[in-house]
């Protein structure tokens, strides 16, 4: 679990709604993520390069995020910077962007990856055709405490910050930083009713004792 | 960190007059404890209207001046600066807000000199669009005390104060003569030979905490000081959360570190001049 430019679940592509940006963190760096009206979804650093504001802050507009501070407009896809309201008739330099990192949406998750050139072919494939989304977990601990806890329930490591039970569930390990960690899952197959509320039930116990157990030691 | 040792290394901090509470809203007879430069003071307001700062039992420099009190925590080797308006017969002198805020001292001051915000963050007061453009504008240091001076900034206002009945171009000029401090001059919008002069004192609780103390020393015959304080505390209140949501919190004094537009004229000096001063506290170095 040491390859830090790898892909993550930041954001559960439903959160990601037109028109509003989210704010997710990854390795201790702060991601705001944002659908333009055409659908395609933008994961930068959480700053404005002018003046450092939140981006996550910021009005999306559809086709460009706007700086809350001094209205700054920065594209969709290459975040260029093109329009600076305080020099209206002049071209923004091609220097002024926001940083973008590499972004797909698989399993019903954004996944993002800090590192340059990102390859979307390396989002782990997990062999999924038909899932279920369980809850996603906050844990205020290290990913190795919480790791440890998971084992105790079950799970083994399927992969870099994948891990597997063997019964069909698969977990996606989101490293905040070096104390925080959010633990995505999903049950392969698609089930409704009692039956998705049963599993939904079990999944939310087991992660629940996973969490009290790491908080608890890391406390 | 709570402490009462100094641990605070920046030599041009320490030696340096810092703003601790307005002198009307402490207590008499009862003493207050307030944070500078991460260490912990004790403040005493006497009924003959002195103070007292105190570091444990050590009484350390105290004066009064603006309706503040200040102190050091080394040995300044010059008085604080003055603002000669402060003492016209015919002004209101008031602290318009003491309001804690999660940011560095540098980044409120660059705040307070910022023309190219006024319309997104002050929206239908100090700016409005499409009235956006920053024209060129003067920014110098003085000879004669090293003051950072900005000229001629122009901002097309729809309510600049209290006072104004429309929206019109306002001319401000704005001074930095302290690392920490700054005053801003904004033409009165009854009297337009005159200015109102607003000031704001940052005191560094810590380097990404401060408390802004705000002067208001204004020409006008007809507002409340209740008024007067709600609508800079309205301004102050649009400012805060962008602030508190700047990354990093400390001032980077690399001016390759944040790019800046020609409107940035005021920040760029500022930061060149942090860097020239050797002011670490609050700052990132160059």
């Amino acid at each position: 679990m040491e390859n830090n430019k790898g892909w993550f679940p930041v954001a559960r592509v439903e959160e990601v709604v037109p028109r509003h940006v989210v704010q997710a963190q990854l390795m201790g760096q702060e991601v705001a993520i944002w659908r333009d009206d055409q659908g395609q979804v933008n994961a930068w650093e959480n700053r404005c390069p002018h003046r450092g504001v939140r981006l996550s802050i910021g009005i999306n507009d559809g086709k460009e995020l706007r700086c809350r501070y001094h209205g700054w407009h920065y594209a969709s896809g290459s975040g260029q910077c093109t329009f600076i309201p305080a020099h209206p008739s002049q071209k923004p330099a091609n220097v002024i962007k926001a940083k973008p990192y590499g972004v797909a949406e698989r399993y019903g998750f954004v996944w993002v990856n800090l590192g340059e050139d990102a390859d979307i072919a390396e989002v782990p494939a997990l062999g999924l055709n038909a899932f279920t989304t369980l809850r996603s977990i906050y844990v205020a601990a290290p990913v190795a405490a919480v790791a440890g806890h998971l084992a105790e329930q079950g799970f083994a490591p399927a992969g870099d910050f994948i891990l597997e039970n063997g019964s069909g569930t698969t977990l996606l390990i989101q490293p905040m930083d070096s104390g925080q960690t959010i633990v995505h899952g999903l049950a392969a197959g698609e089930v409704d009713g009692a039956e998705r509320l049963a599993l939904l039930r079990r999944h939310n116990t087991s992660l629940t004792e996973v969490r009290d157990a790491a908080e608890r030691a890391a406390a | 960190m709570t402490s009462n040792v100094i641990r605070c290394t920046d030599r041009v901090a320490l030696d340096e007059w810092h703003v601790l509470a307005a002198v009307t809203e402490l207590p008499v007879g009862q003493p207050k404890t307030t944070r500078l430069l991460d260490t912990d003071l004790t403040i005493e307001r006497q009924l003959d209207d002195t103070v007292s700062v105190r570091l444990g039992a050590t009484a350390l420099p105290a004066r009064l001046k603006f309706g503040y009190v200040w102190t050091s925590l080394g040995s300044p080797d010059h008085e604080l600066f003055d603002i000669p308006e402060y003492a016209e017969a015919d002004r209101r002198n008031l602290n318009a807000a003491s309001v804690g805020l999660h940011v560095s001292a540098p980044r409120a001051v660059e705040n307070f000199l910022d023309l190219g915000h006024f319309a997104f963050v002050h929206t239908n007061y100090l700016g409005v669009e499409p009235y956006t453009e920053i024209k060129p504008y003067k920014v110098e240091i003085t000879e004669e005390r090293g003051e950072i001076i900005a000229t001629k900034c122009l901002a097309y206002q729809p309510m600049s104060s209290l006072v104004a009945t429309e929206g019109y171009e306002v001319e401000y000029l704005y001074r930095v003569p302290h690392p920490y401090c700054a005053i801003l001059y904004k033409a009165n919008a009854a009297d337009l030979d005159r200015q109102d002069v607003i000031a704001i004192f940052l005191q560094p609780a810590s380097e990404e905490r401060v408390v802004a103390h705000m002067l208001l020393s204004m020409l006008d015959e007809n507002s409340s000081d209740a008024e007067m304080r709600a609508f800079q505390q309205l301004i102050f209140s649009q400012d805060k959360p962008i602030l508190e949501n700047q990354v990093p919190k400390r001032l980077p004094l690399n001016l390759r570190s944040e790019l800046s537009a020609k409107a940035d004229a005021s920040s760029s000096t500022y930061r060149r001049w942090l860097a020239d001063h050797n002011v670490r506290y609050g700052t990132l170095p160059a």
